[in-house]
């Protein structure tokens, strides 16, 4: 009878742990590649779905704020946009050796503040520097490790900062391969993300009703050997 | 000459007057209406969002477009009887597809007590694979008595 009701026990929380926040609708910046080298160009796509890395829809233009790079001098350019199929696409070339920011916003015209903010870091000729991995504006997952020199087996500490301030969230994590889980960050404590095979990692985050999203990529460095 | 210059100022100042009521435009204060709120599973309003409105008359053209305010409510006058359905879509993945019934006295006719809230939902599910696992071993152990 007790083996029964572990049975059944078991079973609730697998049903239980299927519905998982996974499928709720994300946002996402993802670049065809995202170590380049300098004078390479770099496709940018706004995407949008249930299931990462899966495109389902493109994005209403009249809800896509802002779209922009955060050069190496820090200096913001706007990118301009294409529609690509389920998706919006942009291109971007860096001339310059150094870390660019990319992101796009997501707000109904007449709100002041945007509900999504997706962000995409993009290492040009190796010159990985991870004081240029935030905006400081809005809601944002920030590394707090160079991510170029992260290899499998690797632990990237992240946090989450509101309007440039360190807040307590709970960070979901869906790689491109294998199962979602979800790290919880305090104000002073980073999550730490296990990296335990390369490709990307959807990391999303939500805090007093705004939502973001980062996209990091781990190459297999061991096939570059 | 003084009558003849009040008829003067009369025509001076009426006649073209007049002629800009001409257009003039009524308005009258409505109260009621058929409407809508729409909120994010968090419970934050969909502000702004694009919405449609489709009369029971013409399911195709909208008779009614627009966006919700920034509580996410939005309210519309049905003019005929029937099923009115109203899309609700803030352009970022999220659309609510709704029915309002509205009778011939054009009153919304109450909807009848449907779904359940996500937390009644997993109670249920809960409830359910413990009754039927309950079920099941109740059976067995029956079974194993004989």
């Amino acid at each position: 009878m007790i083996r029964v009701m572990f049975v059944c026990m078991i079973i609730a929380v697998i049903c239980l742990s299927s519905i998982n926040h996974v499928s709720a609708h994300e946002h996402w910046l993802d670049a065809d590649d995202y170590y380049v080298a300098v004078g390479d160009t770099v496709v940018l796509s706004l995407c949008s779905g249930h299931e990462f890395p899966t495109r389902a829809m493109v994005l209403k233009e009249r809800v896509i704020h802002i779209t922009e790079v955060l050069k190496p001098d820090g200096v913001s350019e706007k990118l301009s946009l294409t529609s690509g199929q389920k998706c919006w696409q942009a291109s971007f070339c860096g001339h310059k050796a150094g870390t660019y920011l990319f992101r796009f916003t997501l707000k109904q015209p007449q709100l002041k503040e945007p509900k999504y903010q997706a962000k995409a870091i993009i290492i040009v000729g190796g010159v990985d520097n991870p004081e240029r991995y935030q905006f400081g504006q809005w809601l944002e997952i920030v590394p707090e490790k160079k991510i170029s020199v992260l290899t499998t087996g690797d632990q990237l500490p992240l946090y989450v900062l509101f309007n440039g301030a360190r807040v307590a969230a709970r960070l979901t994590v869906i790689p491109e391969q294998g199962r979602s889980f979800y790290l919880t960050t305090t104000g002073t404590r980073c999550a730490s993300l296990p990296l335990k095979r390369a490709g990307r990692y959807l990391i999303t985050s939500r805090y007093q009703g705004q939502e973001c999203s980062l996209i990091v990529l781990f190459p297999d460095r061991g096939s570059e050997n | 000459m003084r009558p003849l210059f009040v008829i003067y100022l009369i025509i001076f100042f009426f006649v073209p007057g007049g002629f800009c009521f001409g257009h003039g435009l009524q308005h009258t204060e409505i109260q009621g209406g058929v409407g809508l709120a729409v909120l994010y599973d968090d419970g934050t309003p969909m502000s702004y969002c694009e919405v449609k409105v489709y009369s029971p008359a013409d399911g195709e053209t909208e008779f009614q477009q627009g966006l919700t305010d920034k509580n996410g409510r939005f309210l519309f006058y049905a003019d005929v009887s029937g099923e009115w359905r109203i899309t609700v879509d803030d352009g970022m993945g999220h659309l609510v597809q709704h029915q309002i019934t509205v009778d011939p006295q054009l009153t919304v006719v109450p909807p009848a007590a449907t779904g359940y809230s996500r937390r009644q939902g997993t109670i249920i599910g809960l409830s359910l694979i413990f009754g039927i696992f309950g079920l099941i071993s109740m059976f067995t152990g029956l079974v194993k008595r004989k």
